[in-house]
């Protein structure tokens, strides 16, 4: 009996002190915790916030995380009430229904608390407009954003040489199609062009959404009844099914961006339409089509002016204890200074991308990038809140800026993958996601 | 010194075992019970938290995908745990004995069992499977053939074999350890002479170990019902919900749509089935092979 | 004539061995050559390096690393510690102890490990962040802790069941005292089988992603967490991917390797020949 008693008291004591060794010290400078996906930009700035911390004696913890895990952490921390993140990474996406629940503050009382001289200096007018309107809501911008992209077609100029053909400057899908057929296996085993096939909202229906809205369709009309039925829709689907088919690569669904990019960077496939950051990794050192790449808008069909727009921007979460503190990061992370700052410390070709017209105007930026001007155009006239060519409620390119989205784009981009992958017939796969995006429509409230 | 396990004293060493377990494990459960009941979106906070009885519940079973995700769950157990049973069987004997090197061949064959099922699903997607430029696709161009769609329309029996793949070690350390503890003299006792190994197999080592391919059959079809990090990193449950099973569908449910009440009801479900299964399984084992207990 | 069959055929069963042991751990063989290699090389595969390099160990191992090295062993080997002190005694009691209704009390326990992880985690999370254990070492534990004493309860069961009868009466005829006879002959019988499940549960720990990630923030953070950070990225990762799950897959493998020579060992006296 006594030697049970001992075992116990041991455990006790010892479950104790683990407990005790697990809680920390709560004293000392600021301590800011920062929740962030795990693209290069982010990286580095994590490299480079050691400054940050040497001038304002404000430290940070860095929690780097995927896209699908960071979303998932944050909302789960903000919308279960822990709200242990200060400063949260979020899209353009997220931004303007984090801002309509309240889980991230409206930044407008902060700038206007700014110094007159401070607030010159940030220079909010630089940041790209349509980015910065992408992340507000109700007119009050929610973050800052530290990384912006589109999308362009990328091409093989040697290729498109041999062949003796001519990319114009705004082609068109079917001319992209042509082209495709053209170059597959114009040397052995490449594709003709290659394109995401990897389930996920944030994959696959990246560039499939722009290729519904250069056809002219829409996930939903004016009312919110959802238009997977339209013709528009449709053709759109068989479209991309049969470019991946006739040119493609051979079983796209393991192939997101990543994928893509390893296939276009070692020189398999002619054509490439994808986000605009990847001109910096195709002309990298270590790329095997370094210098033989050239550029083209994103294709049109009935529509033009495809290009995505999609942002990474930091915002205060609504719990925080140091929102003011929070604040000064946010500034010193996305302002002018900063990305000089990153330009000698690291390199210009590594500065963040797609969020100041001023880093499209220094020449630095621009020896490093031969292509930075047109990625600038390309955000520039992104048409965030008129992406379609039939009206629709929504705003958002390639995503619908519901929070359903998440879901109901995973659906629907699962029943793609399904036809594709020919599995499903077009009739039952479109059925499949007009009724999935129905039930979005009723139960989220959006058609009464 | 059994019957002294009777007294009540001795029944305090289960305390801090039931304490401890009780508190983590069925808190959990009973607060999902409570949020199967709700309904709460977390992403939609205008619509707050309701109460709404078993209309989650209903929603459920009235879903056609809810009964294409639980056959795929059972497709996925029934045959990923007749496989590993197996092979546990056959590489444990394999591993039964004594060469040189029978250490590195032994952690070689364990090994799929120390990596994280995460990155396991990317060496597969990416290096061994993937159709551009995986082991897949040499071998399919050295064969001049197209490359298999392992991850589109063979997504079930890829999730399968990926399964088999990281769980037979599992079943290999468990009939390993069983084979171990068979003497030599029980073996020689029970062999009729000029009996093959096989028949050895069967009617001697076998029906020794028979505690061990219970424990391994009833562990393995819990994890592998709980199996998620695999199709997650690999197929995603698709294409479509070709390859999903009710873990997945329940993390489509809470971490996409943020159904945190649909989520909770399909999990409760999912305990439900798991339940059914297992006790089917047990008592059948404890019919047929009645004479372990003690 | 005979013996040279047998030596034959025992040199075929060895290269068939080595064959299936080859072929069954190629993906992680292949992932220990990818580490070395330049991200650009990792893919398509060759079986050779053409630029060998360290530099994506260099980039994985940075300094920050030591932190989550230190939480996960602190938390796995806390976790093993706590679910073999507690499920051993329990599963001894519950096989010997004649109690009524042994087997539904074994059910009950198994039943609590039916709920997968991921459906686990909202409650969870809730849960502790009303008792204030988001983020903590203890947290965790306790977490891991019980969703795995029932397994051990379990395969320990298994090796208890196996002690032949003879051996457990002689303990009882010598009047030894109970706790005595337990540790001094019923426990080294079952090493093997401690030694096997304390394995098991190491891994499970070591490996779990999912609460390793949601369930803790800065201060608790186990390797799973950091290793997240190289599963996708915009760009190249898998080369970095190979070097930090060869780094993370270290301990497990090690353990594993010393593990073995306690699953070698046979339950009685006379080691086993193949």
């Amino acid at each position: 009996m006594s030697r049970t008693l001992a075992v116990l008291a041991i455990l006790l004591a010892g479950s104790t002190a683990v407990f005790a060794a697990g809680a920390r010290e709560e004293s000392g400078p600021v301590e800011l915790t920062v929740a962030t996906v795990n693209n290069p930009d982010m990286l580095i700035m994590q490299q480079l916030s050691s400054w940050f911390t040497r001038s304002t004696h404000i430290k940070l913890n860095f929690v780097v995380l995927p896209e699908n895990e960071l979303r998932q952490k944050v909302t789960e921390d903000v919308g279960l009430g822990s709200g242990r993140y200060d400063i949260m990474t979020i899209g353009t996406y997220d931004a303007p229904f984090w801002g309509k629940n309240g889980w991230v503050v409206s930044l407008e009382p902060f700038f206007a608390r700014l110094p007159q001289a401070e607030r010159d200096e940030y220079d909010r007018e630089d940041l790209l407009p349509s980015i910065r309107s992408a992340l507000s809501y109700n007119h009050a911008q929610y973050a800052l954003p530290f990384y912006g992209e589109s999308s362009m077609v990328f091409y093989r100029k040697d290729l498109f040489a041999r062949a003796g053909l001519t990319m114009p400057e705004a082609p068109t899908w079917k001319q992209i199609y042509d082209f495709a057929v053209r170059l597959k296996d114009i040397e052995k085993g490449t594709y003709g062009i290659v394109l995401r096939g990897l389930p996920g909202w944030g994959e696959i229906l990246a560039p499939f959404n722009t290729v519904i809205n250069a056809f002219g369709g829409r996930w939903f009309d004016e009312q919110w009844h959802p238009a997977f039925d339209e013709p528009q829709m449709r053709e759109a689907w068989e479209f991309y099914k049969k470019i991946l088919a006739d040119a493609g690569e051979p079983n796209p669904a393991t192939n997101g961006y990543t994928e893509c990019l390893a296939i276009m960077q070692s020189g398999k496939a002619a054509l490439w339409y994808d986000a605009t950051v990847t001109a910096g990794a195709l002309e990298a050192p270590d790329s095997k089509v370094a210098g033989r790449i050239g550029y083209a808008q994103a294709p049109s069909a009935r529509k033009g002016n495809n290009g995505w727009l999609w942002a990474w921007a930091l915002a205060i979460g609504s719990s925080s204890r140091h929102p003011n503190e929070a604040f000064k990061f946010l500034r010193w992370a996305t302002d002018r200074s900063y990305i000089s700052f990153v330009g000698s410390q690291v390199g210009w070709t590594r500065v963040p991308p797609g969020t100041r017209a001023s880093t499209y105007s220094n020449p630095s930026y621009l020896a490093a990038a031969p292509f930075a001007r047109r990625v600038l155009a390309a955000i520039e006239s992104a048409d965030y809140e008129h992406p379609t060519l039939a009206p629709v409620p929504y705003v958002g390119v390639q995503y619908v800026s519901i929070p359903e989205f998440q879901s109901l784009g995973e659906t629907v981009s699962q029943q793609l993958a399904a036809y594709i992958a020919g599995q499903k017939t077009i009739d039952a796969a479109l059925a499949d996601s007009q009724a999935a995006a129905l039930r979005v429509a009723r139960e989220g409230g959006y058609l009464k | 010194m059994l019957d002294e396990l009777n007294r009540p004293r001795s029944r305090l060493l289960t305390l801090p075992a039931i304490v401890i377990v009780a508190v983590i494990t069925q808190a959990p459960i009973l607060v999902t019970l409570g949020l199967s009941l709700m309904q709460w979106i977390v992403v939609r906070p205008d619509m707050g938290v309701t109460f709404v009885g078993l209309n989650n519940y209903i929603d459920i079973l009235v879903s056609r995908d809810f009964y294409a995700v639980v056959l795929n769950t059972a497709l996925i157990t029934l045959i990923s745990l007749a496989a590993c049973t197996l092979l546990g069987i056959l590489f444990g004997l394999m591993l039964n004995q004594d060469f040189p090197g029978v250490n590195i061949v032994r952690t070689l064959i364990i090994s799929p069992f120390f990596v994280m099922d995460a990155v396991a699903g990317i060496i597969w997607r990416t290096m061994m499977l993937n159709s551009s430029f995986g082991f897949n696709e040499s071998f399919a161009s050295l064969l001049g053939i197209k490359p298999v769609d392992f991850f589109g329309v063979y997504s079930l029996l890829t999730i399968i074999i990926l399964i088999v793949w990281q769980w037979t070690p599992f079943f290999v350390l468990i009939m390993l350890a069983g084979f171990r503890s068979i003497s030599v003299e029980v073996v020689d006792s029970a062999r009729v002479d000029g009996a093959g190994w096989f028949r050895e197999l069967l009617s001697i080592r076998l029906p020794i170990i028979m505690n061990h391919i219970e424990v391994a059959i009833l562990l393995g079809l819990i994890f592998v019902l709980k199996v998620f990090g695999l199709i997650f990193v690999t197929t995603r449950g698709g294409p479509g919900y070709s390859s999903a099973n009710l873990p997945f569908y329940v993390y489509r449910t809470a971490f996409l749509g943020w159904d945190v009440g649909h989520a909770a009801a399909l999990a409760v479900v999912t305990v439900a089935i798991t339940l059914v299964a297992i006790s089917v399984l047990f008592r059948w084992f404890r019919r047929r092979f009645a004479e372990s207990a003690s | 004539m005979m013996a040279r069959a047998r030596k034959g055929r025992r040199r075929l069963r060895i290269a068939l061995a080595w064959c299936v042991a080859v072929i069954w751990a190629f993906p992680l063989l292949y992932m220990l050559l990818t580490s070395f290699k330049a991200e650009a090389d990792a893919v398509p595969p060759t079986l050779w390096i053409a630029h060998p390099t360290l530099q994506n160990y260099g980039i994985v191992l940075q300094h920050q690393i030591l932190r989550y090295l230190e939480d996960s062993a602190i938390i796995s080997v806390a976790t093993v510690a706590l679910c073999i002190l507690i499920g051993v005694p329990t599963s001894y009691v519950i096989v010997f102890g004649r109690l009524k209704k042994a087997d539904n009390l074994f059910f009950w326990f198994l039943s609590t490990t039916l709920l997968p992880p991921v459906a686990m985690i909202i409650p969870v999370f809730l849960l502790f962040r009303v008792l204030g254990l988001l983020d903590t070492l203890g947290g965790m534990i306790l977490i891991f802790s019980g969703v795995n004493i029932p397994i051990v309860i379990w395969m320990i069961r298994a090796f208890l069941l196996d002690v032949p009868r003879e051996i457990l009466e002689s303990a009882d005829l010598d009047g030894a005292s109970r706790l005595r006879s337990f540790f001094s002959t019923i426990l080294p019988l079952c090493r093997q089988g401690i030694v096997s499940i304390g394995l098991l549960v190491f891994i499970f720990v070591w490996n779990e992603f999912f609460f390793s990630i949601n369930l803790t923030y800065v201060n608790a953070a186990p390797v799973p967490v950091y290793m997240a950070s190289f599963m996708t990225q915009e760009g190249l990762f898998w080369a970095k991917l190979s070097a930090i799950s060869t780094l993370v897959i270290l301990p497990p493998s090690v353990l594993g390797w010393f593990a073995q020579r306690s699953l070698v060992k046979g339950l009685t006296a006379g080691s086993v020949k193949g």
